[in-house]
């Protein structure tokens, strides 16, 4: 059962990962990643938020799974990679700069919002 | 069929790394850390070697988008690190935060070099 819950939800969070991200692109020309720091930033918000509003089954569908999947670790470090073979270094380290302040930020507000909201 | 793939892709990733991740009892988060820098290896080989050889595009962005995408994850990372800096454990936050980001970057840059050499010597 734990299995099905976390692997429907990581389904689920590629998908909308896939479709969020091919949808920010129809917006965004240029080099830096926006598409993925987006979707970062927001799945860290949610997971904050998740911490303390979710039982353990909710947490592996949503949490574990859903947004699990639907943030990514490795895009953002093969596009940062991908810059930097590209001689664009300074826009290399201000994306991984940027996702981890921002990441962490969301991630810090959505923790505090839980907590308000239980 | 692009979704279908990301789906299944998705599914077998978050799986993997439950899997994984579960295995390891520890307080600092090896299994999320071992994930991403893994995850971003095959993730920089793959998506050169799967885009090289006329591989389907469906089968590409399945295991790169959806399989390792999904495998590895950052909100995890970030919600842990944010409940060490709450603990006051500064240092292991940035350890942790240094050899994630800087570790994931080169193991995504070895994974491109190494796919491009592999490939140079098989295009034959």
């Amino acid at each position: 059962m734990n299995y099905l819950l976390v692997s429907l939800g990581g389904g689920f969070g590629a998908i909308s990962r896939y479709a969020l991200s091919v949808w920010i692109n129809n917006y965004w020309n240029h080099d830096f990643p926006l598409n993925t720091w987006i979707i970062n930033c927001v799945g860290s918000f949610l997971l904050g938020i998740s911490l303390n509003l979710l039982q353990e089954q909710g947490m592996l569908f949503l949490g574990v799974g859903f947004l699990g999947g639907f943030t990514t670790f490795s895009t953002m470090e093969v596009e940062a990679a991908t810059l930097h073979r590209l001689k664009k270094k300074y826009i290399s380290f201000l994306y991984l700069l940027l996702t981890l302040v921002f990441g962490l930020i969301s991630a810090y507000i959505g923790i505090i919002l839980g907590e308000y909201l239980v | 069929m692009n979704l279908l793939a990301i789906f299944f892709g998705g599914m077998i990733g978050s799986i993997v790394r439950y899997v994984l991740v579960e295995s390891f009892i520890s307080d600092f988060p090896y299994g999320i850390l071992l994930v991403n820098l893994i995850g971003s290896f095959l993730l920089g080989g793959s998506s050169v070697l799967l885009h090289r050889k006329n591989i389907p595009r469906t089968v590409r962005i399945g295991f790169t988008t959806g399989l390792i995408g999904s495998f590895t994850t950052y909100s995890t990372f970030a919600v842990e690190n944010i409940e060490m800096i709450l603990m006051g454990e500064y240092f292991t936050s940035f350890i942790y935060s240094f050899v994630s980001l800087m570790g994931g970057y080169f193991m995504a840059y070895l994974g491109i070099s190494i796919a491009f050499n592999t490939k140079g010597e098989r295009s034959v």
